[in-house]
């Protein structure tokens, strides 16, 4: 009961610190020069591309363990992130579609950057699908595991993707290899904030999801122990 | 329309894009709750058939 209390809280908590963090990015934010208003979608647009390339690196890490160790949480831990890092892509190319409309004048287009955001997508919709069609066991662990360590590839190629290819989108402007950030140092607080935020709201959803697998792995035993 | 947005309406944009970000992120921790809440009330009719067989 007291963990319930405090997983209620903690949800909390995360709402505040996302409603706080977004408010900043809207109301208190500095307004862009060339762009306007309309520049603030970067606050939801950033926060989510890189937690969808931190839900890689986690994945990569579970994967990394799952074929070291063979232990079944590190599976249900790689399968929880790679729910997340899906919903984190998606959002980022949602986001990042609404942003391209008045900036670019196109909702899509086949641009490096965007292509590979799109195929890291589809690959976090392969690696649920592969996870959810083979039985459990070692096999569908070691499957997962070895898509798992293809899918956090692809992050550094999105990366370096405005810098291989000429794009349509712009090239780093926060962290900027060898280089200071462009941005002004009132909106880089902002944005930061939010991505630090967002990123602890991605871990929050993987951990709450990882309890609802291992309690549902759990379950699954238990019906197994009471079949005559 | 200016290549940067300039002279649009921004407020349907960032409307669309926090919202959708707001529906995705509540969406998705709401499921995990109902999903966490149906999980316990198995556990415990299992747990109560388990006992009640011996």
């Amino acid at each position: 009961m007291e963990s319930e209390k405090l997983h209620v809280g903690m949800s909390l908590l995360m709402i505040g610190l996302v409603a706080l963090t977004w408010t900043w990015g809207l109301k208190w934010a500095p307004t862009e020069l060339h762009m306007g208003e309309v520049y603030r979608i970067i606050y939801v647009h950033v926060p989510a591309a890189f937690t969808a390339f931190f839900s890689a690196f986690i994945l990569l890490i579970a994967s990394i363990v799952t074929l070291i160790k063979k232990e079944s949480s590190a599976g249900l831990w790689g399968r929880s992130v790679a729910e997340v890092g899906l919903i984190f892509t998606v959002l980022t190319l949602a986001t990042g579609s609404i942003w391209g409309r008045p900036t670019w004048g196109v909702w899509w287009e086949w641009d490096a950057r965007l292509t590979t955001t799109l195929i890291l997508a589809l690959l976090y919709c392969g690696y649920l699908i592969l996870y959810s069609s083979l039985a459990a066991g070692p096999q569908r662990n070691k499957i997962a595991a070895t898509l798992g360590i293809i899918i956090a590839a692809d992050v550094p190629i999105i990366y370096k993707s405005v810098t291989w290819w000429r794009t349509l989108h712009q090239p780093p402007t926060l962290i900027r290899p060898g280089g200071e950030s462009t941005i002004d140092p009132e909106m880089r607080i902002a944005l930061v904030s939010c991505m630090v935020v967002m990123i602890i709201v991605g871990a929050f959803l993987t951990y709450q999801r990882y309890r609802n697998l291992a309690l549902a792995e759990e379950l699954e035993k238990l019906s197994y122990e009471q079949t005559p | 329309m200016s290549p940067y947005g300039e002279g649009l309406n921004p407020i349907p944009y960032i409307s669309a894009a926090f919202g959708i970000a707001a529906l995705m992120l509540g969406g998705y921790g709401a499921w995990i709750v109902v999903q966490r809440k149906r999980l316990k009330a198995i556990k415990i009719a299992s747990q109560y058939r388990k006992e009640t067989r011996r």
